[in-house]
């Protein structure tokens, strides 16, 4: 280990501590502010959140949280990469569909969900629909930006090597709009996540949203606090895992 | 002009057809979810009216304005402390990215059974859903000023107060603007979370209301509203954010 990296190791340390006593003082100023039962003490949370860690109720409902947030992103983006191709390599398809889209994404997701409950109930695939849908209008516009700005050289080389259509699709754009499509895929990993988080608060879906609902009916202020410190978890851990792909993948292009 | 006549035909296709198409099927098929939009329109016409602005549009109004003026000075004071200040920064902003990655809807219950059922609760919750996007994208911009503006505030020995607010926040209005803009749509979405858990009065609670007691026309009439309170804020903020930093927004191919 070099000495500078020693260095940077000492400046570390105490930084992170130092994070940690000012998010204690913050928390504890705050419930001393509000003095109340509803904002307990750092103490009696962290003590409900080991408890809440050895349930195998809260294991599950984060697997189910996972589940439908995987299948949502899945779907979405799937939709997302054949309405972006299509827009983007057709004028007249995105004049079709550019309107409809601005109007979508101009509404905010949730209100969809009683329209959607009063259609299909409320079930798992309601989280997986409103999810694949917000989604799909959050990455859209990022799959159209990349191709667009697929560098005109390489369209000239699948042309010039007389590539098919799918050929060019594959080996040219989808290639070249990975660094556009990334941001997006972090961006809307992190909505996919809030929207079934969104859907077990509003709608019941089950899941770690409605847990956090169940704990806030039943008064249990310790147990709310906790839910909300594992969403701040799981909601980084998602935002670093694609942060870290995003980079590797640009250290990649940039050797290319 | 024939160009310009043509795409907005195009643009207008698809919207024209699904609604020529709903309301066909529906006159064929009714589906008590998918109302004919003709039947909208009538409950449209019946639900707007003085009394329904007044207590509805204006309370949702309301909680947005305040909420999201309210979280976006915050956020605008904070951001430029910690874009300044680099030991509050290194502190400081590790706690704001782990309440920020909280999704904003997760916060309500918690403000919630912290607050109770409020016009306050409302507002706050808007404020807390804007205050963290807002104060992260000053951070950035602030932090990101060019070496050689830093040079200038040494040379004219601006202080730091000064110099972050005559050059500082002036360089970095591009990208303070782009946050604000962006914290609309979060600040509609608060707005009508926190009216659907429970307060009883707002958009969002007629919203709900209307599904619950199967006014499914009167819910849409909801959806749309919202959708057109949506664009117009987003067009709102566009044209507002183009003139205040014309410069920025033409360096990025945006104007």
């Amino acid at each position: 280990m070099g000495q500078s990296s020693l260095n940077r190791m000492k400046i570390q340390i105490p930084n992170k501590v130092l994070t940690f006593v000012a998010g204690i003082i913050i928390w504890e100023s705050a419930a001393g502010v509000v003095n109340s039962r509803s904002f307990p003490h750092i103490g009696g949370v962290l003590f409900d959140l080991v408890e809440l860690l050895k349930t195998f109720e809260f294991w599950k409902s984060l697997v189910v949280t996972f589940n439908l947030t995987l299948i949502g992103f899945a779907i979405g983006a799937g939709f997302a990469f054949a309405l972006g191709l299509a827009t983007a390599l057709n004028k007249k398809l995105d004049l079709l569909f550019s309107s409809s889209i601005t109007f979508l994404r101009s509404v905010p997701s949730v209100v969809f969900l009683p329209l959607l409950i009063a259609s299909i109930g409320a079930s798992s695939r309601t989280a997986i629909i409103l999810t694949a849908l917000v989604v799909s209008l959050k990455l859209v516009i990022f799959v159209s930006r990349g191709v667009l700005e697929t560098e005109k050289e390489h369209i000239e080389f699948a042309k010039l090597y007389h590539l098919s259509f799918f050929a060019t699709i594959c080996n040219i754009y989808i290639p070249s709009l990975f660094s556009v499509v990334s941001t997006g895929f972090r961006l809307s990993a992190s909505r996919a996540f809030g929207t079934v988080i969104a859907s077990g608060i509003i709608i019941g879906t089950p899941g770690l949203g409605r847990d956090l609902l169940f704990a806030e009916s039943n008064a249990e202020y310790e147990r709310v606090f906790s839910y909300v410190i594992v969403l701040g978890i799981v909601g980084t851990s998602i935002y670093s895992t694609f942060n870290i792909i995003e980079s590797k993948f640009i250290h990649w292009r940039v050797n290319v | 002009m024939i160009k310009r006549l043509s795409q907005i035909v195009w643009s207008l296709f698809l919207p024209s057809l699904v609604l020529i198409s709903w309301q066909l099927i529906s006159n064929y098929s009714p589906n008590p979810f998918f109302p004919p939009p003709s039947r909208i329109v009538t409950a449209l016409r019946e639900v707007v009216s003085v009394d329904w602005i007044l207590t509805s549009v204006k309370s949702s109004f309301i909680v947005l304005f305040a909420g999201y003026f309210i979280g976006a000075i915050l956020g605008l004071l904070f951001g430029s402390l910690l874009g300044e200040f680099i030991k509050m920064r290194i502190i400081f902003l590790p706690i704001c990215n782990f309440v920020r990655s909280i999704p904003s809807i997760a916060k309500v219950p918690l403000i919630l059974s912290i607050m109770g059922l409020g016009l306050s609760t409302r507002i706050s919750t808007v404020a807390i859903a804007v205050l963290f996007p807002v104060l992260m994208s000053t951070v950035r911009a602030i932090a990101a000023t060019k070496s050689e503006l830093l040079d200038l505030n040494r040379t004219l020995r601006f202080g730091r107060i000064r110099g972050l607010v005559t050059i500082r926040i002036p360089a970095a209005i591009g990208e303070i603007l782009t946050g604000l803009h962006a914290s609309v749509q979060v600040a509609v979405l608060a707005m009508i979370v926190s009216e659907m858990l429970g307060s009883g009065v707002g958009i969002g609670a007629f919203i709900i209301q209307s599904q619950s007691t199967f006014r499914i026309a009167n819910m849409w009439v909801g959806v749309f509203i919202v959708g057109l309170i949506g664009i117009a804020l987003n067009y709102m903020f566009l044209k507002i954010e183009r003139k205040s930093a014309p410069w920025y927004f033409k360096s990025k191919g945006l104007m």
